[in-house]
Order: C-alpha cells, then structure tokens, then sequence
C-alpha cells in the first residue's frame, strides 16, 4: 500500500473495516450512556487516577472524566461537549442520537447502499427535522411559572427528585435576580460557592455574597448590621520598592526614624478608611467593612480592628466586580478623596466558621444584581454533582430567556419528528430517501431510551405515534428547545463519512 | 503509537482504565467490599468492643476502637467503601461521635438490599423505599427522648450525659473521665451555653502516671520551659508580642554606615539604651511577665531580666491566640509599652515538672475562657486513645449545647426504631414495602452487635428485647455488666446517646448506602504517579 512506502509504521484501517471501526465505537458509547437518560437513569461512578470519587450522571461530565482514547469515540464525545458548550443540555441524547443514526447506516450500508447516499438522506432529513422543530416550539412569556418548569426537566435528568426541586427554585430566583432589564443575563454573576456541611438539601440561594475567607484579625468584629462596604484594590501592607535600595544609619534613632517612615506611608492610607469610617458611622448605628483585593498587614489590621472595622484582604478578583454589583458602589483603586457615593451597603455581614475554614456573608443587600448559590453537602462527591448540575439548571433558564420558546419534551418531540419524517420520506424520489427512513428511525431513539429506564417497554413510542393525530399525547414535562442535537449529529457524520471513504 | 482500537468499549479508555457494570459486577461487587469495612469496625463497638492495632502508610502505631480513626489510617482504597469511610468523616466533623454506627448500619443497610435483590427487587424499588424509612425513622426519633439536659454549668448533670460517649471508648475509666471533662467544659462554658467553643479545651498529654492521675488546669498549659530565670509569678500582668522581643528592623535592607571605631562603639551604646528604654517602659506599666510568639534576641532577655519581666515564648500562632484569649490579652504586633486595655492578667505563671516535661501552668482561680486538661497514662498511644475519648465527650457537650435531648443508649433506642419502622412497613402499598422492613431489620445490627461484642447470645438478647419493648418499657437495653442476658433500663442506669448524633448518623448511613445502591457502573481510571498537588489551605497565613 502505499502509505505504507510513506511510512512504514502506520497502520490503515479503509472502507468496511474503518466503517466497522468507527461504527462499533459509536454503539460501545451509546450503550455506556444509554442508562443514564432521563429522570430514572441510573448514575455512574468515576475514580480518577489520584483516586477521587465522582458521582455523575451528566453527560457531558461522563464524556469528560472517562478519558476516552478512541479516535472516533472522542470525536462523538466532542460534539456532545460542543452541545454543552452551546445550549449546557442535551449532552446524553446527542451521543445517543449520534450512535443510532449510525446503527441505522450500518443496515444500509451492508445491504450495499453508498455511505454517500445516506449522508444525503440524513441532510435532508435534517433539514426536514430543523423545520418541525420550528412548527412545533410554544412561544412562551418569560414568567417564573415558565422557567421553573424549564429548570425542573433539566434538573431532574441530574439529580434526585427531591434535590432537584430544591435547586429549581434556587436556579430561578438567581437567575431573576441577576438579569437587567432588556438585556441578557450574565450567568458568571452568579456565584457557586461550596461549603461542605449538613446535608444536600440545606442549599440555599444568598442575596448577596458569600466569600471564603474571613477577617484575619482576632479582635475584628464577627458579625456587623447595617454596614458600608468599602471594596478596594489598594495594597495596606509594605511593599518593597522596585529598584534595589537600602537604608543608612548610624544610630539607633536614626533606625527608630526609618522605621517609623516605612510604615507611615501605608498608616496613611488606612488612616484615610478610619477618618472616613469616623465621618460616616460614629454617632450612628451604621458599621464599616472594608474588602480589600490587595493584602493588609497585621499592624493595618490592628489599626482597622481598634476602630471595629471588619476588613478581609485578599478578596479574589472576580468577586470585586460581583460585589460592586451586589451591594452597589465602585471597587476604588486609589483612596484619595473617597465619598459616601462610592460606597456599597449590605444590611448584615458576618463571618461563619466550619472547621478550619472561615466565610464571610455579605447578605441583605438593597438590589443585589449578583447572587450566591450556596451548595452544601456531606461530602466532596455531592457538592461537585450539584455544582455540575446546577451549572446546567442555569443555562437552561437562560437559553429560555433568550430563545423565548420551548418544545414538549418526554419524548414528545421525536415522535413527533419521526412521523412527519416518515411522511416527508414519501415525497423524496431517489436512494437518499432510505437515508431519510434511517434519520427517522433514529430518532425514536430518545423515547425508547426514556421507557426502558423507566420500566417500561421500548415499544410504548409506537401507541405514543398512534394517538398523535389526535394530539392526545400532552407533553407531560416540557424541555427548553435544543436543536443542536441534530445539527451537532450530523455534522460528525460527515466527518465520520469523509474518514473511510 | 495510536493503534487501530478494537471493538468494545473498555478498549475506548486510557490504558489501564478499568470499567464494571450492571447489577452483577457493579452493584454486588460494591456492596461486598463495603460488607468486608464493615465486618471491620463491628468489633470495635461499644464497651466491650476490641481494640485494633493500626500501622499506617507512615509507619505510625494506633491502638484504638475509634472507628473514624480506624477507617482514616486505613486509607481505603475501594471506592464504593470509600463513599462509607467519607460519611462516617462527615459525622466525626459535624458531630464528632457514633462514627462508627455510620459504617456499621450503613453495611447492614447494603447487606439487606442483597438479600433484597436476590428476591428481585430493582434499585430503583430499594432506594425509594430506604428514603422513606429514613424520613420515617428521623421523625420517630424524636419520640424517643428520655432525657434533656437543663443546666449546662451543673457539673453532676453533664457528667451523666458525656459518660457514654467515654464509655464506648474508655470502659471503665468513664466515670472518672466524664467528671473530669464535665469540670472543664463548665469551667469555661459562657453564659450563653451556645457559644461554647471546643476549642477552649484543651488536653496537653504527659506519658507517665495513669489515667487516674490526670487533672485540670483553670487556663493554659504550655510544653516548654520559659526563657529567662524567673520561673514564678504570682498575680502576672502580661504583656503578648506576636512580634519579636528584640531591636526593631526595618523592613528594606538597612546598612550601618559607620567610618570610625567610636562611631562602631557609639552604635552598639546606642543600641543597648534604645532596648533598655523599651523594656523599661514596658516594666514601668507594671508588666512583670512577656510572652512572645518569636524570638527573643539575648540583650532584651538580658534587659528582661535586670527588670524583673518573666519571658515565655510560644512558638505556635494559634497558642499565641489561645493564651491571649485566656489572660484577656491583645497579642501586639510592634514592641512597645502596652496600653491598659491591651493588658492581661493571669492569677499564677510558674515552671513545673511533670513526669520529666517542665511546663508552665497559666492559670486562673476564679473563672476562665480557657481550661486544660494534663492527661496522664502510661504509654502514647493510650493517651493518643484517652484523648480521642476525650474529644468525642467535648463535642457531645458541644453538641448539647445545641441540642439537648438525649436518647437511651445500650441498643435501647435502636430496637424501638426498628419496632416503629417496621410498623411503618406493613401500612404501605407497593414494592418499596420490603425495602422499608428490610430498613428496620437494619437497626437490630447494633444490638446484635453489642451483644456480640460482649459475648453474649444475639437472638436470645433480640428476642427478649422485643417482648419487652412491646410490653411497653421502650426504654429498656443491654446490660453488660451482667453475666447472662438481662436488660436494664436505659435512662435509669444512666446510658444516654446523643439525639442529633444518632440524627445525622442514620442520615449519613442511609445517604450513602443509597449512593452505593444507584451506581450502576464504575469506572476507574489507572492509578497516576508522582505526588498529589499540594493543597495548601493556610495560603494567607502570616
């Protein structure tokens, strides 16, 4: 062969074999996945090699941890990750689309027919599908009643029932909270923050911030009500100077004097929060916080504390902009001539101790625009499910924002598709009309998976497709519309085609 | 090299990967090794349970029946055993006791489904039913409360509800012990019982004596000797440093520019009067004893010392807190005389030996934010295992202080749960009813357990325990002390479980034996190499 000239050491696998190849890795996926569709699939568990414990049955997450080194089984598992990407939904059905749509090749093609006619087919098919998907979708008013049914589907297909209903509500209040008017929502201003403690079902929905870390003084204040909250990018500790230099003295004064100078610059600047501090709060029942992205050190801290300033340094960066965001105010880089406008304000702050680790609570702010999701959960496993999940949760209620519509979920919509297509079939002239025929069929997929996770017989779509014209089957739980399964599919499946021919 | 893969689907992963699934190869496999923990850790419960000699990965020796300790240094590999061992973690860190009834019933719990499975039943089925007993049992447990602790600073009453917690772990000393730590914990209990801070108790340890010869000291208690050579103070005024006793720096790279031999001679003079007028003033705002959490340089000690000032240093951060928390001192970060709010006070500093340890006893007369207790014993590792008693007796205090009911202890209360969910079972429809039984069948491990341990006879103990129960005397456990089975009641002999302990525990159990039971398929990526990524929490520490 002549590869072989090339380079003697490569393999080739061609035509029949490669199709066997690639279509074998595409079923092998499928059957892993398969168990893990809808609200009854079964979870699985993945041990990393420094033996962490992940229990999941996200799609997209099994795609990611299962380290997959199969060429072809890596390319399905992309087009999944490039559906998480788009939508955060839909990972599970892409692959099990993608891996019945070969199946389904598989027939033709042994019985002879092109593979590249089947592409044809399921192009049109596709088409024909996107097209349904169009008549079908229920333009909706962005209610809360509305999302809420969104976030539910998509989060009973993650977790547990009585969790997921949790989280739903927890996803929508965030989400509402943080989404302007007229524009779309920022989800990064929702912040994920786990604590590992009680139990899954104690995650809560924080109007404000939670940070991770607390005051680093012993005598700072626990807990403040009605607070300023001053956030800063200002350093309060002693920096050393760029250039190499050095002191000279002769005597002990002398040294007394530098000393004192080194540290007056930085008293300076805390002295500057302390006479704002005494301005704004003394005489009242209002308190001061100061967060601080940049260090303060122990002698600020002394400074601040006497004057019974909560201050925490070393704030992460992206929660100045969440804070400005939450409490109101400017995250300030400089300290000259600060005012009362500049600051935000949180009806309570405190700090919360679990074992060694300290967070603080920034709650009760006036209209906060970045919110906290709270996860709690007795061990590390649980807390990385929910976060997984309620990632997904969130991008479910966006993309109904965004898109404004939903399709019947439950199955509905491939029993739907697969009808129209199978009608659609009988107006095509030509071969790619079997290719059709096979799109149809593997549609089905879907439903079938769905009633064999359930108990149920996989043939129950069948009556589903018989009661149709009479649009008896109402969508019993409703899915925020994801076209991409399809697109995604079919765009590996010319990849895939290209490869052997 | 890439190879043409082959058909099926472990030839998908990384090499070495390893996959299982189905209910075969999965779900029994998991609940077998989660079977074998848990045969494990049985022995070890209760009074009579045994000990265990645990050598782990460095070397270290423990001689102990407690079984958080047990599964830790184990390192448990199997992940399905692993899920047990991290619940039974959860419960040490939000309880801090009846770990080793997490492992124990969650196993039985795993052991029923087994036997549920082989009848037919999905894990579906299990799982539903299991949740619903589990709420039913939370629920019921409240009814069994016998007892409430009512007043936190009665030193006979709390001794009474910390005597099992000891008990289980320390037979025989528990009533010596259980006083001991009821004095500390009511010592430095504040008058709002829920603030209570474990971390206010401390237990220094001192090889030598017995366990009998231990006692408290009203403050602190540090393993080192001062520094200076006055090694007593009565009526201490103290001053805390975290900074060092010593000439002051600067923080850029200072240089001494000196050009003559007197101006070398002028420096050093200097330098002495500078400290001496520091040290002075200190000792002129009556300050006669400083403690620093750094060095201290030779002239300041020597300084010290002309003025009388004892010195103690301490080397760890958060000693340095503690002891200031204790004296009612503000630790100061710069050197200089303290202002008198900044001030503490501690009724007797002095050096003693104990054993061949010198230490130095802070401590109070009256009352105190922080006690100690010097424990004594004749090997480290009974004193490594005395201390965990102790611990586990600290939190339960803690605990109380939350939530102070108790329940009976000596088995008496888990028998009355499996009675209740049981009756629970038979009133539902459906296939989630066996799973409920099974769920209450669950309970009668620990007394089994216990009666096991004790060497005595399980089904007679199990069947007496009924009857009597369903007489109505619910309150009615094992008693170990005698020969024979025979019963006794619970609340009157003084054996009383924690309620929120035993709350979280059957939670944590059943949580994870339901994880167990919903894993259809594992898959296990081969083992990495090298060290873990360092994890380092303390990243803004001083």
């Amino acid at each position: 062969m002549a590869i072989s000239l090339l380079n003697p050491k490569a393999e080739v696998a061609r035509a029949a074999q490669a199709l066997a190849v690639n279509i074998s890795a595409a079923k092998g996926i499928q059957d892993v996945m398969k168990s893990n569709l809808g609200p009854k699939g079964t979870v699985k568990m993945l041990v990393s090699g420094a033996g962490d414990i992940k229990i999941t049955k996200d799609g997209n997450v099994l795609l990611h941890e299962m380290q997959i080194q199969h060429p072809t089984a890596s390319l399905i598992a992309r087009a999944s990750t490039a559906q998480d990407d788009m939508t955060g939904d839909g990972t599970t059905s892409t692959v099990l689309v993608i891996g019945e749509l070969l199946k389904q090749a598989d027939i033709l093609i042994s019985e002879g027919l092109h593979p590249r006619v089947v592409t044809e087919g399921f192009d049109k098919a596709r088409a024909k599908t996107l097209e349904v998907l169009e008549s079908i979708k229920i333009p909706i008013e962005i209610t809360k009643e509305n999302l809420l049914e969104v976030c539910r589907t998509s989060l009973r297909t993650k977790l547990h029932q009585g969790l997921a209903d949790v989280l739903t509500d927890i996803c929508v209040d965030a989400v509402l909270a943080i989404k302007p008017k007229d524009k779309p929502a920022d989800l990064h201003m929702v912040e994920l923050m786990e604590m590992q403690h009680k139990t899954a079902t104690d995650t809560a929905l924080i109007k404000g911030l939670v940070l991770d870390h607390g005051s680093r003084h012993p005598d700072m204040p626990k807990r403040l009500k009605n607070c300023y909250i001053l956030t800063c990018n200002v350093s309060m500790e002693y920096e050393k100077s760029e250039v190499n230099s050095g002191f000279f003295y002769k005597t002990a004064e002398e040294r007394e004097k530098m000393v004192q100078a080194e540290r007056e610059f930085i008293e300076q600047r805390v002295k500057k929060v302390v006479a704002l501090k005494k301005k704004l709060c003394d005489g009242t029942d209002k308190t001061f916080v100061v967060i601080n992205q940049k260090g303060i050190d122990p002698m600020s801290l002394d400074l601040l504390a006497k004057e019974g300033i909560m201050a925490l340094r070393r704030a992460k960066r992206r929660n100045m902009e969440r804070l400005a965001l939450a409490c109101g105010g400017v995250a300030l880089n400089h300290l000259d001539d600060i005012q009362e406008s500049q600051l935000g304000y949180a009806g309570v702050v405190y700090e919360h101790v679990l074992g060694e680790n300290k967070y603080t609570f920034v709650e009760e702010c006036k209209v906060p625009q970045s919110v906290t999701i709270l996860m709690k959960g007795p061990n590390k496993h649980t807390l990385t499910q929910i976060k997984d999940a309620v990632r997904d949760g969130l991008r479910a209620i966006n993309n109904a924002i965004e898109d404004k519509a939903l399709i019947p979920g439950a199955g509905a919509f491939e029993v739907t598709a697969h009808k129209q297509l199978m009608a659609y079939k009988d107006s095509v002239k030509g071969k790619s009309r079997l290719g059709i025929g096979a799109y149809a069929e593997a549609l089905l997929i879907i439903p079938k998976v769905l009633a064999t996770n359930s108990g149920f017989d996989a043939q129950v779509c069948n009556e589903f497709e018989s009661l149709l014209p009479e649009r008896k089957v109402i969508p019993r739980v409703r899915k925020s519309r994801s076209p991409f399964p399809c697109v995604c599919s079919n765009i590996v499946l010319k990849l895939w085609f290209m490869n052997p021919l | 090299m890439l190879k043409i893969p082959q058909v099926g689907f472990n030839s998908m992963l990384k090499k070495g990967a390893q996959s299982f699934s189905g209910l075969e190869e999965a779900v029994l496999r998991n609940i077998n090794a989660c079977i074998e923990l848990t045969e494990l850790t049985r022995t070890s419960l209760g009074p009579f349970g045994m000990n265990k000699i645990i050598i782990n990965q460095i070397e270290k020796l423990f001689v102990t029946k407690d079984a958080s300790t047990i599964v830790k240094e184990l390192s448990v590999e199997h992940p399905a055993a692993r899920i047990i061992v991290l619940a039974s973690q959860q419960q040490d860190r939000e309880i801090g006791d009846a770990t080793n009834f997490v492992i124990i019933f969650a196993g039985e719990l795993l052991k029923q489904a087994l036997s549920l499975f082989q009848l037919g039943l999905h894990p579906n089925d299990v799982i539903t039913g299991f949740n619903d007993a589990c709420e039913k049992a939370l629920t019921s447990l409240g009814d069994l409360e016998c007892y409430r602790l009512k007043n936190f600073k009665d030193v006979d009453e709390v001794a009474k509800c910390l005597k099992t917690s000891i008990g289980s772990k320390q037979y025989g000393y528990e009533d010596f012990l259980a006083r001991l730590v009821a004095r500390a914990c009511v010592d430095v209990c504040p008058a709002s019982h829920q603030r209570f801070n474990v971390d206010n108790i401390r237990v220094t340890k001192i090889p030598g004596g017995s366990i009998l010869d231990s006692s408290i000291v009203n403050g602190m208690v540090l393993q080192r000797a001062v520094e200076g050579t006055i090694t007593h103070v009565e009526d201490a005024v103290v001053a805390v440093y975290s900074c060092p006793v010593d000439i002051s720096r600067t923080e850029t790279k200072g240089t001494v520019l000196i050009r003559t031999g007197k101006e070398l001679e002028n420096f050093s003079n200097n330098e002495e009067a500078a400290l001496e007028q520091i040290i002075r003033e200190i000792s002129l705002s009556g300050i006669n004893v400083v403690v620093t959490g750094s060095q201290i340089g030779d002239m300041a000690l020597h300084f010290c010392e002309k003025y009388c000032i004892m010195v103690v240093r301490v080397q760890s951060k958060f000693d340095l807190r503690r002891l200031s928390n204790a004296i009612g001192a503000t630790p100061l970060a710069r050197l200089g005389a303290p202002m008198a709010e900044e001030v503490g006070r501690c009724d007797s500093i002095k050096l003693t030996e104990i054993g061949d340890e010198n230490v130095v006893l802070f401590s109070q007369n009256k009352s105190t934010v922080v006690s100690t207790i010097i424990l004594r014993g004749a090997t480290s590792n009974i004193l490594d295992d005395t201390e965990r008693a102790i611990d586990s007796a600290v939190n339960t205090y803690k605990q109380l202080s939350r939530d102070a009911r108790m329940i009976p202890g000596a088995a008496a209360s888990e028998l009355e749960l499996a009675r209740m969910v049981n009756q629970y079972g038979t009133s539902i429809l459906g296939l989630s009813q066996y799973a409920v039984k099974s769920f209450a069948k669950a309970f009668e491990v620990i007394p089994t357990t216990l009666a096991h341990n004790a060497g005595k006879n399980s089904s007679e103990l199990l069947s007496k325990m009924h009857a009597v129960h369903s007489s109505g005397s619910v309150w009615d456990g094992l008693d170990v002390n005698d020969d024979g089975v025979s019963l006794c009641n619970a609340k009157d002999v003084g054996i009383l479980d924690l309620l929120i302990a035993k709350h979280y525990a059957i939670r944590l159990a059943t949580e994870a034996a339901t994880t167990i039971l919903s894993i259809d398929q594992i898959i296990m990526a081969r083992k990495s190499g090298g060290p873990k990524p360092r994890d380092n929490p303390n990243w803004d520490e001083d």
